[in-house]
């Protein structure tokens, strides 16, 4: 069954038509892909997915629930969360309260104003295990400004996994990385999908990591999806050679 | 310096000088303690809402005003043995009113928030004023009585110093609380509270709510402190006071506004002695501190500590 079905969405800003009628079905447990030129509405479609702006028309259904034009809120704890193209951080506070607060919403925690931060052995506990899974334990202490910018992208994944998602978003992970990290994100997404067993969507650029690690690639130009397959199926497209992978490439 | 211990020594210096004043004999020392507990009791609740949750309310004298309203009036029209169920009123009063200010003015945001809180606290002056059957307008209301066993300066600044006490406990669980943590989140980033799943505006409502309470906690102290009211504690130099005195103290910090308040109470009753230009002074000194130290007395302190503390402990966080 699919996890996330999305039929005939549609989104103008003005006279920009960045989302055209849009269907597809997203199994469960798969790692795909969203590839396409700047522009090409893949942000656009995540945040339709997220909530954070609703489709003109169409329908999305997540778990077989019409999520349309749902809150935030409302789908986060239902379980659709999403890292951010620019990493979305408490950047005052340190590893710890970033991934901590999540915790805190996780828990249904976030209303008590007297407890003591650390009253929560659960909370603690999620914070640790999270923190140990993404190779964070060490700058636990460390503010989120005073990371790399490699770590801030890992962080900003670690808040969202605290919320345990069902269906995880991920916007260029490995937007303005060095070559070294691009290596580690990579593995970590691969890493992550295979531990938490979780259907996980990105949108990205770096065709390597696409072609290596995504079970099927959906491709969008101009709004449209011109595309679905796997690596071999994507590469041989004709119509995505000529809007996006150019013919050099192959 | 270590967060622990910076709390501790803070507590500790709070306690000992306020708590010692009650063996100084000085009427007029005692007084001005007495200000200051009360109206660092303001500053430190309007931090929660400035400080940690990023919300600069322009017109939080509002709440000042009426719970010292609430308290003197009651008390004026019963007597003095109602003015400590008065007091108790002042914080439920308060929460009903903040709940539907709130409500209104936190859908708006940034300056436009700002201006709307300004707006409804001028409302509330203009009310005041011009009420005069029912508030005594601009005469404001004096000789508001109080029971026989707060009467005289030391009584009541016992009684005040307790109350202000007990509150700043209470704030202080809030400031380090999850709820708190989440304050804080919200200053930094609302969009990413937003996708942990939490509605950001009861977040907002429910601050506003707690900070307004017990600004009109300390508004009712002040009504029994000269036994003195007038409508001037509803007005914006009110508000914009107070913003001053936490800036100054250090905003950052939850002691920081009461330090702030103890430096302007202090300088205004030194400086005010000879010459009736206190405020020039205390405006030299803003400038100073806004351009030289943004982050107030606690956050020039913590650089200090810090060059005094270890080196080569990049764990170690103020």
């Amino acid at each position: 069954m699919s996890i996330l079905e999305l039929t005939n969405v549609n989104k103008h800003f003005g006279g920009l038509h960045v989302s055209k009628r849009i269907s597809m079905a997203i199994p469960e447990g798969e790692l795909s892909a969203i590839i396409g030129p700047n522009g090409a509405g893949k942000t656009t479609l995540f945040n339709q997915v997220t909530g954070y702006i609703t489709p003109d028309s169409g329908s999305i259904h997540f778990n077989g629930v019409d999520v349309t034009g749902m809150k935030p809120e409302r789908l986060v704890k239902m379980g659709v969360v999403r890292a951010f193209q620019v990493a979305s951080l408490f950047y005052d506070e340190t590893v710890y309260d970033n991934i901590f607060m999540a915790a805190v919403a996780f828990h249904g925690k976030n209303w008590n104003v007297l407890a003591s931060k650390d009253s929560y052995q659960e909370v603690d506990e999620q914070c640790q295990s999270i923190m140990t899974k993404l190779g964070l334990r060490n700058k636990a202490k460390l503010k989120a400004f005073e990371l790399s910018h490699g770590d801030q992208k890992v962080l900003d994944i670690a808040i969202a996994l605290t919320m345990q998602p069902k269906l995880l978003l991920l916007d260029e992970p490995t937007a303005g990385m060095s070559p070294d990290e691009r290596v580690n994100m990579t593995q970590l997404i691969k890493a992550i999908h295979r531990e938490f067993k979780l259907t996980t969507v990105f949108v990205e650029h770096d065709m390597d990591m696409v072609f290596g690690i995504a079970d099927v690639i959906r491709v969008l130009v101009q709004g449209e999806l011109i595309a679905e397959g796997n690596a071999e199926e994507i590469q041989k497209n004709l119509a995505v050679i000529d809007a996006y992978l150019g013919h050099e490439v192959l | 310096m270590n967060h622990r211990l910076e709390t501790t020594a803070l507590w500790s210096a709070y306690v000992l000088l306020f708590g010692g004043m009650i063996f100084v004999k000085n009427e007029h020392a005692i007084h001005i303690a007495a200000q200051i507990v009360i109206l660092g009791l303001f500053a430190i609740s309007f931090n929660i809402l400035f400080g940690n949750t990023g919300l600069l309310s322009f017109g939080q004298a509002l709440f000042y005003g009426l719970g010292a309203y609430v308290t003197g009036m009651i008390a004026k029209k019963f007597g003095g043995d109602h003015f400590l169920w008065a007091l108790l009123l002042v914080p439920l009063v308060a929460m009903a009113v903040a709940l539907v200010l709130g409500a209104l003015s936190l859908r708006l945001s940034d300056v436009y928030f700002t201006m709307l809180t300004l707006a409804f606290a001028q409302l509330v002056w203009g009310i005041t004023i011009k009420w005069y059957d029912f508030t005594s307008g601009d005469d404001g209301i004096q000789a508001i009585p109080k029971p026989e066993f707060l009467a005289g300066g030391l009584h009541y600044y016992v009684f005040a110093f307790l109350v202000v006490t007990v509150c700043l406990y209470l704030l202080w669980r809030l400031h380090r609380s999850p709820f708190g943590t989440i304050l804080k989140g919200i200053r930094q980033n609302p969009t990413r509270v937003n996708f942990l799943g939490l509605n950001v505006f009861r977040h907002k409502l429910l601050a506003y709510v707690i900070s307004s309470c017990f600004t009109a906690i300390a508004g009712g102290l002040y009504a029994g402190l000269d036994g003195s009211i007038h409508p001037d504690m509803f007005v914006w130099t009110m508000s914009g006071g107070i913003i001053l005195m936490t800036i100054l103290g250090g905003m950052r910090s939850f002691f920081g506004p009461i330090i702030g308040v103890a430096v302007f109470v202090l300088l205004e009753d030194v400086v005010g002695r000879s010459t009736q230009y206190w405020s020039f002074f205390i405006g030299a000194i803003m400038i100073v501190v806004v351009m030289l130290f943004p982050k107030g007395i606690v956050g020039v302190s913590r650089q200090f500590a810090g060059l005094f503390a270890k080196k080569g402990d990049p764990l170690e966080h103020s």
